[in-house]
């Protein structure tokens, strides 16, 4: 059998429509970030170095439809490298879009792309949320920025086929997963695809079968945390929002079908069903105004996003029942500061 | 004496011939991607009396996909090279500040 190959933190951004042209302030929130004698603030008061690792959320649709595919729940849809040039931080990324008039019949057919490279702040204030991990301990971050600006000097293609094993082009985190390679690191493994059916008919469709991928999250690690942005007012309500995605995840058994959680509009436009976005956004206010706010990975912000879910959807007791949070306490990764006391969001 | 016309319409707006062409335009991107029944039904909203696990009611049978706390498989995860790497710890106290900025306009390189 052939083994075959898909990744989809790319893929939610491929899909991404490029029709949006309007000019618009945004705000980027710097939600967190880690100062210590090993991170010092190198711009902007961040601690930003070459060869860390940015992980992003797309606010587009598509996320809710690639981070269905893997066999496990990752959270972030997007990965990319950071290169500090001349003092200033700049982000390679490899990004396919679909054509302002895809004349192909085959979604991915009409996709093209390529290695970006754009300035920090630019990158992050499109997304969702971001943030930015060191790369593994075991690599040379100067390495890593190096092959991402190489790729990007190549003018490298983007992978619409998603072969992890045919490098002449290359798909986000197969890029971010060489340069760790090359820099000497040990980069995550493959995961796993979803065996649900209904995800298998779409992957079919799209010409990308299913069988393995290689999720954005997968290269993130809680002591390899370094900061957070993006347009939450703080790093507990992503989670917490992150925590929804979870649910929602977990919720998508082998008898669900797309479309309970996903709309496919006629001319081929992919919309997430209101009642699932509203789950997301009511969740990611769960703790807004509370004097705590609980640390990413804190199991009380699992506990309250399950409980909302259970009131707007309906129990749906887990095959386990939740760690008690005496077992659960030492994964908890603390914020590195305390959430904003007066904090802006723009969204959600 | 000028020869032009007086254009009836206010200005900046289009006439209903170029209406109908931007209108043609816009619709254009998406219509030439074909959607094939099977892949149709499978987007199709859960019916009242479907067994979605999205809606108050009776669910699904099959048990909860695998949706282990991502922040439990991290410690699997480069262990061998993260090892001896400390969580971190309380830091900096000005963190919640904001860069505003020109949002880039949307090239399709952004995520």
């Amino acid at each position: 059998m052939i083994p075959l190959r898909f990744a989809l933190p790319c893929a939610a951004l491929l899909l991404a429509s490029g029709c949006i042209t309007q000019t618009r302030m945004v705000t980027v929130n710097v939600l967190d970030k880690r100062i210590d004698a090993d991170h010092p603030a190198t711009y902007n008061g961040l601690p930003l170095r070459s060869g860390q690792l940015v992980l992003t959320e797309s606010p587009d649709a598509t996320s809710y439809a690639f981070f269905l595919i893997p066999e496990h729940y990752y959270p972030f849809t997007h990965i990319a490298v950071l290169s500090i040039e001349d003092g200033e931080p700049w982000v390679y990324d490899v990004t396919g879009e679909v054509a302002s008039i895809p004349l192909k019949k085959r979604l991915l057919d009409n996709v093209r792309g390529t290695v970006f490279r754009r300035k920090f702040f630019e990158y992050v204030s499109v997304n969702l949320y971001a943030e930015v991990y060191d790369p593994p301990r075991d690599a040379k971050p100067e390495a890593i920025a190096a092959f991402a600006r190489r790729k990007y000097d190549q003018h490298i293609k983007f992978d619409t086929h998603f072969d992890s094993k045919d490098h002449s082009s290359l798909y986000c985190s197969e890029m971010v997963s060489l340069a760790i390679q090359h820099a000497g690191g040990t980069p995550p493994a493959l995961e796993r695809s979803n065996a649900n059916a209904s995800i298998t008919k779409a992957m079919a469709w799209l010409g990308v079968p299913a069988g393995e991928a290689l999720p954005a999250g997968a290269f993130m690690a809680p002591e390899r945390y370094v900061a957070a942005l993006g347009q939450f007012p703080n790093r507990t309500s992503a989670w917490a929002y992150f925590e929804a995605k979870r649910e929602v995840f977990r919720r998508f058994t082998t008898d669900q079908r797309l479309g309970y959680v996903l709309e496919l509009r006629g001319s081929g436009e992919l919309k997430v069903r209101p009642h699932i976005t509203d789950f997301a956004w009511d969740a990611a206010k769960l703790f807004e105004g509370q004097p705590e706010q609980p640390p990413a990975g804190d199991p009380r912000i699992a506990q309250a996003v399950r409980a909302l879910a259970d009131k707007r959807f309906g129990p749906f007791p887990d095959a386990a029942p939740l760690a008690p949070a005496a077992d659960t306490a030492p994964r908890a990764i603390p914020n590195a500061t305390p959430p904003a006391a007066d904090p802006a969001p723009s969204q959600p | 004496m000028s020869t032009s016309r007086p254009s009836p319409r206010p200005a900046g707006t289009m006439s209903p011939h170029l209406r109908f062409c931007a209108a043609l335009l816009l619709a254009q991107p998406l219509a030439c991607v074909h959607v094939p029944d099977s892949i149709k039904q499978e987007f199709r909203a859960a019916e009242p009396d479907e067994r979605s696990n999205y809606q108050p009611g009776y669910h699904g049978t099959a048990p909860a996909a695998d949706a282990s706390d991502p922040w439990s498989r991290y410690g699997s995860i480069g262990a061998s090279a993260d090892a001896g790497v400390e969580a971190p710890g309380p830091s900096s106290p000005d963190a919640g500040a904001a860069v505003v900025m020109p949002a880039p306009q949307e090239d399709g390189g952004t995520p």
